[in-house]
């Protein structure tokens, strides 16, 4: 599988309204690093959702992890997000799970054994320098320690792809910087392919990575 | 503390709809039982100045269960020390043969007269007593008592429905946010549903087995059975092999459908 993500004049538009995403494309191979920037409410947002399925295209072609889009079942879209780490923009952690259980969602999903995801659970929450509030529920705790408990779940199951939608937004250095190591290390020991949705790209990332701008609608990429 | 209001509402809510079902069923066990009792207690006297023959009767009105005849003995008896022997031997020949015919089931005031009719058609009968007002009253009786359970097993159904809806939108409303998050995640329908079933049914199990214990410990208690003694009715003893399977059986199927209906309502995100 050369391209992890291959779109093609992709149209995306909520309900009946006019599209949002107007002709996308891009190929991404594996293990890139990828940035998409633009203004708010270009649709940054809205590419992420179509890459995990939460909205569709109305026109073009995707393909993700070798998974067509093109009348897609429940079910080869439940399998497809199994190999993806998503990291959403309002976190989507479980209120009534604890920090711990939040982590090992995706391993649970998963099929691994309770020693495993709780192996695991630990050892991502230690490098979210989370490990002290793994009894903690979500609500016991800041925006920023919300966001790397996102991260340490997104990253659990060792995903193919990352797809974070402004991971770092309103966070604090100190959780942002935490954010921006996670993601690199998951390219550069994990092989796992990246991209982010972001308004700015960190000047000290220190790797190579792919950029794309979205305005009005159109993505283009910026060499 | 969110999670055991929710365990104590669906607790309740089972525990409600189990424990009326239950004692709608019993309601009509018992007023059947005294309706059987009445229909024993009930017979039509007719006087006939031939023998009667049970199958002869039984073929002009089958609800007919049983004939027997009332013995003149007694009546002959008083009159004993009034008469001579010789007129006692004669009104003995004269006097017509009288007897007690019992009815199958409680026939209304129609059928009463029909039978009446019947009866007086034959030849021999020459008198019907059918006791139609104290039987009419105790038909009503009954006929009232019986459409009272019904229509209380018609607002139990009501209110059934009505607590079925509102968990539904409850179990939505609560699991909605941790459902649509494991579907993103990729989880199956019977992984991310997999909590609320298995909340659900033992949450059912437990008010199904309050109830078969309530009801098979009341009836043997002093207080009711006095009670019960009272008012000359039998409280029938609970069948814990088909009454409270069908109760189990009753609240896993409620809990089934409840869940699956959240789960299908939430769906695809």
């Amino acid at each position: 599988m050369e391209y992890v993500i291959k779109a093609s004049g992709l149209n995306i538009s909520y309900g009946r309204d006019e599209p949002i995403i107007t002709d996308a494309s891009m190929q991404i191979k594996a293990q890139e690093f990828v940035f998409i920037t633009g203004k708010s409410g270009s649709g940054k947002s809205t590419i992420i959702k179509s890459l995990y399925g939460e909205l569709f295209p109305n026109h073009g072609s995707l393909n993700v992890c070798g998974v067509d889009f093109k009348n897609i079942s429940s079910s080869k879209l439940n399998l497809l997000r199994r190999y993806l780490g998503v990291v959403f923009q309002d976190y989507k952690l479980i209120d009534e799970w604890t920090v711990e259980q939040n982590v090992m969602l995706p391993l649970i999903i998963g099929g691994f054994s309770k020693g495993v995801c709780t192996k695991q659970a630990h050892k991502l929450l230690k490098h979210v320098k989370l490990l002290h509030k793994i009894n903690k529920y979500p609500y016991e705790l800041s925006g920023g320690e919300q966001q790397r408990v996102a991260m340490a779940r997104a990253l659990a199951h060792n995903p193919v792809l990352i797809l974070a939608d402004e991971p770092t937004g309103n966070l604090d250095s100190y959780s942002s910087e935490v954010i921006w190591n996670l993601l690199k290390g998951a390219k550069e020991h994990l092989g796992t392919t990246v991209l982010v949705v972001t308004h700015n790209i960190p000047s000290t990332l220190g790797i190579d990575y792919k950029h794309y701008f979205l305005e009005s609608g159109v993505l283009h990429e910026v060499s | 503390m969110r999670s055991v209001s929710s365990h104590f509402s669906i607790m309740i809510s089972v525990f409600v709809l189990l424990f009326s079902f239950q004692f709608t069923n019993l309601i009509k066990s018992i007023v059947n039982d005294y309706a059987t009792k009445v229909v024993n207690d009930y017979a039509i006297v007719v006087v006939s100045s031939n023998e009667l023959k049970e199958d002869e009767l039984k073929k002009q009105i089958p609800e007919i269960e049983s004939i027997s005849e009332i013995s003149s003995k007694k009546i002959l008896d008083r009159l004993k020390n009034d008469m001579s022997s010789k007129n006692l031997a004669l009104l003995q020949v004269a006097l017509p043969k009288f007897y007690s015919l019992k009815l199958e089931s409680i026939p209304n005031k129609k059928r009463v007269e029909t039978i009446k009719q019947k009866l007086l058609g034959m030849t021999s009968i020459t008198r019907i007593e059918t006791f139609a007002k104290t039987h009419e009253k105790m038909f009503k009786m009954l006929q009232l008592l019986q459409t009272m359970v019904y229509i209380f097993a018609f607002f139990v159904a009501f209110v059934a429905i009505l607590l079925i809806f509102k968990q539904i939108r409850i179990w939505t409303y609560e699991h909605h946010r941790r459902m649509s998050i494991m579907t993103l995640f990729g989880a199956s329908f019977f992984m991310k549903s997999a909590m609320l079933y298995r909340m659900t049914l033992v949450d059912s199990l437990f008010s199904s087995i309050v109830v078969c214990a309530l009801y098979t410990i009341a009836p043997q208690m002093g207080v009711v059975q006095t009670f019960a003694a009272e008012l000359d009715i039998v409280i029938p003893p609970f069948d814990l092999l088909v009454e409270g399977g069908t109760l189990i059986g009753a609240s896993i199927l409620f809990s089934l459908l409840a869940v699956t209906i959240v789960a299908r309502k939430i769906g695809r995100v």
